[in-house]
């Protein structure tokens, strides 16, 4: 069995080790839920208190720009879990395949970010104190911008770390070191990568649909 | 522990794959859709849209837990260990709230901004005390 | 009880600096921890020594002005909370004996494990800098709109906290998934050792209450960064939210460091009692509750802040039940030494000063959690006691007694009992010296943070210091001790204290393996009972 060199010194068996990665990326997982739930957090209690700034501020975020990144991270949680599908079949090819779609439509996500970002900038909708847009009507406009920007930008960052980590899963599927009998990296790496889409799902209408 | 290799062994269908990924999409435009109706207007109900989208979300949440993340098929601890961290931040956020929402529910005073009170009669006018105005509730 | 000295164990199977920093052996790991460990105690120590020597007199004399002490007070803090007291026990004690006691021969990750110890370094090491380069003033709590608006390195800390964190997460999600899967066939989740119950507590707090510390650190920064306008009312935030996030994290944060405390006082009380711990189920889910409990409680530290009644109700409400696991144990502690064969050993001296005093700090948090009460008592010295009497007198009194009870087996040498018994006393002495007079101080009005006081608290104030002092001179003693007996102690036999632990069927120190054959599982390491039967049947 070609992969009993992959079996760690501690574990009695491969299911053994691929149980424990599973459960130690969920429990990972938890640990990235609650942190992106801090900012969540606050984005709950000033949209509570400022609801009608936070519904004009809304308006001038692109909401097609939203929509089609919500679709690209929906396509691209599926075509990784092709990938892995692919995988228990031992269908090398067509895993490579899917995996460097992933990271395709992950690149036209950040892609399309900064066409966001850079309109903004622009026009000074900026977070805190680099804000100097003009037009919105409510208080604080300003922090809807700085939760805007805490959110996608953390957001942001993950799909920047989730698209390297699928590279590496890449390269080590085209070296040959999975297959039907040990899969379990491209499948941690596949959950962090659907929690990054789950994320978006909530963020798209928290932010570009309210209201 | 022989039990366990079936749910590594269980390959997901393709079909479900893909009647999962369709629904997202088709879940997606329904969102959008909806944020356009003012719900609020043919209700009366203030936040209904919001509670149409959040129920939408969490919809699609579920279907890529439940298919794309395996969890229909796997261990029920790794639901359990999510729901466990779901119910934490619900607690941080409701109870939070609980603050943010209901100041001056048991005393008027607190619902207005510190900074905008006005200070008790005695101590206007009074130099020395005007700095510790802003200190009556710390 | 003899024991082959020269026996190839972990400490010596590879030799050289090289192999110890790039070692994954779980034991050698807890080690090194504990090195850091100990360091940072002592100098949390020194900040807290030079608050006590200012406080000795009501007027400020040995600082400079009032925001060096508070500078002092501040890295006490933060020394004592985030380099000391949240990993010392999991990261030291538990790392060595958690995968012994499951039978494994490692934790589930242990790459990862020597990944959470290099965390830890680069986290202490930012906050050392912070502390070189003058460190910061706003009390270890970080409270804005003073953090999110003074000059000094409040963003080093931050990141450092952040840092810090992460360790801790990473060391809790590998003990999670050790006990969950590698566990030998046997051991169940009801007949393993309480200490396991009270780690895996221990954990699900770390993986879910620690990130939370992470953002709010990560707030902070943007706050003084870009001025985001969360948290300074200025910016049109809230400061009264920055204590939510912050407190999310750092109640759950103190049952962090109190459940592994506990569970090394149910080893403890049960092997210096060779009986059966009482009301094992009982222990074991109170562990769990405290955990879950743990988490609807935080705003009872901030009752005076400004918060609304409601929330106020509802968080002292809620603070009650979190007393009632804690008492659960500590009556089931004391019922099991009830006919016990009570062995007054080193250890189980420092478990009965946890008794007492965990049970005095228990008790001084209800006048806390109720609201009426705390409006007088917030702020003042009556907090510091209380805080001090479970987190030392609770915690490192457990830490100091589990370091001593597995000392044989981390060094494979017995310490001197006789200033062992001298260390204990001193330590039980010296703190309620220290600690008991902040409570009639606290209770009489006295604030805390401050450097300069009423001259009517100066009796108090002065017995406290003398008390710190003399616990300083019992830690020297107690640190002496063990020292020495690397060098010099007794050869220590596998069981030295007749445990049915099974980490005890290893070697004195243990072979890197752990175990050479298959560890006896004929009993579960509660069953006195049922050997005490085999015996007498001969």
């Amino acid at each position: 069995m070609a992969q009993t060199k992959y079996l760690a010194h501690h574990f009695t068996d491969l299911e053994q080790q691929s149980e424990s990665a599973k459960m130690g990326m969920w429990l990972f997982l938890l640990t990235e839920i609650l942190l992106f739930g801090g900012v969540f957090v606050a984005y709950a209690i000033y949209r509570a208190w400022h609801p009608e700034t936070f519904i004009n501020a809304h308006r001038f975020l692109d909401v097609r720009l939203g929509t089609i990144n919500t679709i690209v991270l929906i396509v691209s949680s599926l075509t990784i879990a092709l990938a892995i599908r692919d995988m228990q079949l031992d269908r090398r090819k067509q895993c490579m395949r899917n995996l460097i779609i992933t990271i395709l439509l992950a690149g036209v996500f950040l892609v399309i970010k900064y066409f966001e970002y850079s309109h903004k900038f622009h026009v000074g909708m900026l977070p805190g104190k680099f804000y100097t847009f003009d037009g919105i009507e409510g208080t604080n406009p300003h922090i809807f911008f700085s939760i805007y920007f805490l959110l996608t930008g953390i957001h942001g960052l993950h799909i920047i770390i989730g698209m390297s980590l699928i590279a590496w899963m890449l390269l080590k599927v085209k070296k040959g070191h999975f297959s039907s009998n040990y899969f379990v990296p491209i499948e941690a790496v596949g959950l962090y990568w659907h929690l990054v889409d789950l994320i978006w799902i909530f963020l798209f209408p928290l932010l570009y649909l309210i209201g | 522990m022989s039990h366990t290799s079936e749910h590594k062994n269980h390959i997901t269908p393709l079909w479900v794959y893909y009647a999962v990924g369709t629904s997202l999409l088709f879940l997606t435009m329904i969102t959008v859709a909806a944020s356009y109706i003012p719900f609020s207007q043919f209700t009366g109900i203030g936040s209904l849209n919001f509670a149409v989208a959040m129920i939408i979300a969490i919809i699609k949440a579920t279907l890529v837990a439940l298919f794309f993340m395996h969890l229909a098929y796997d261990n029920k601890f790794y639901l359990f260990s999510l729901l466990a961290g779901i119910l934490c931040l619900l607690i941080f956020i409701v109870v939070t709230m609980f603050d943010t929402q209901y100041r001056g529910l048991i005393n008027p005073e607190e619902k207005t901004p510190i900074i905008q009170q006005t200070a008790p009669e005695q101590f206007v006018g009074k130099k020395h005390h005007e700095a510790s105005q802003e200190d009556t509730h710390h | 009880m003899e024991n082959s000295s020269n026996h190839t164990n972990y400490l010596n199977a590879t030799k050289g600096i090289w192999s110890w920093l790039t070692t994954v052996d779980h034991k050698r790991i807890g080690m090194m921890y504990l090195g850091f460990i100990i360091f940072s105690f002592m100098l949390g120590g020194f900040f807290a020594i030079c608050v006590r020597l200012e406080l000795f007199t009501p007027n400020g004399d040995l600082f400079k002005d009032g925001n060096q002490y508070n500078t002092f007070f501040t890295l006490h803090g933060i020394v004592m909370v985030f380099l000391f007291i949240i990993p010392s026990i999991p990261a030291a004690i538990g790392n060595f004996v958690l995968p012994q006691m499951v039978g494994a021969l490692d934790v589930a990750f242990p790459r990862l494990n020597l990944l959470s110890f290099y965390i830890y370094l680069v986290g202490a090491t930012l906050a050392l800098a912070v502390l070189i380069s003058g460190g910061v003033d706003t009390g270890w709590t970080f409270y804005t709109p003073y953090s999110s608006s003074i000059g000094g390195p409040v963003i080093a800390t931050g990141l450092a906290v952040f840092i810090l964190g992460f360790s801790s997460i990473l060391t809790g999600l590998n003990f999670i998934v050790t006990i969950h899967k590698l566990r030998l066939p046997g051991i169940t989740w009801f007949n393993m050792p309480l200490f396991l119950w009270g780690m895996y507590a221990t954990s699900v707090i770390q993986v879910l209450a620690t990130p939370v510390i992470g953002i709010t650190m990560v707030l902070l920064v943007f706050e003084r960064v870009a001025g985001v306008g969360i948290f300074d009312a200025s910016m049109g935030g809230d400061p009264v939210l920055y204590q939510h996030f912050f407190w999310f994290y750092s109640h759950p944060a103190v049952y962090i460091m109190i459940l592994p405390a506990m569970a090394i006082i149910s080893e403890l009380v049960a092997t210096f009692s060779q009986k059966r711990i009482f009301g094992y189920k009982a222990i074991a889910y109170s562990s769990v509750a405290i955990a879950l409990f743990s988490f609807l409680v935080w705003g009872h530290h901030m009752f005076t802040s400004g918060q609304s009644r409601f929330a106020a109700l509802v968080f002292s409400f809620l603070t009650f039940f979190v007393a009632v696991p804690s008492a659960i144990k500590v009556f089931n502690w004391v019922a099991t030494m009830y006919k016990g064969s009570i062995s007054l050993k080193t250890p189980m001296m420092y478990a009965l000063s946890f008794l007492s005093l965990f049970t005095i700090g228990g008790l001084t948090g209800l006048f806390l959690g109720t609201l009426a009460t705390d409006i007088h008592l917030h702020d003042t010295y009556f907090v510091v006691a209380h805080f001090h009497y479970v987190m030392f007198g609770g915690t490192v009194i457990a830490f100091i007694g589990g370091l001593h009870y597995w000392w044989p087996k981390f060094t494979g040498k017995m310490f001197n009992e006789f200033w062992g018994q001298v260390g204990a006393w001193g330590v039980f002495i010296g703190f309620n010296l220290t600690f008991m007079p902040q409570f009639l101080a606290g209770f009489r009005g006295m604030p805390r943070r401050y450097y300069e006081y009423d001259p009517s608290f100066e009796i108090f104030n002065q017995l406290s210091t003398i008390g710190a002092l003399t616990l300083a001179v019992s830690f020297t003693i107690v640190g002496i001790n063990l020292l020495v007996s690397i060098f010099k102690g007794a050869k220590a036999p596998k069981n030295p204290w007749n445990s049915l632990s099974i980490e005890w069927q290893t070697e004195s120190p243990p072979v890197t393996e752990n175990y050479a054959t298959t560890p006896d599982l004929t009993y579960g390491p509660y069953d006195y009972d049922k050997r005490q039967a085999a015996r007498a049947e001969g």
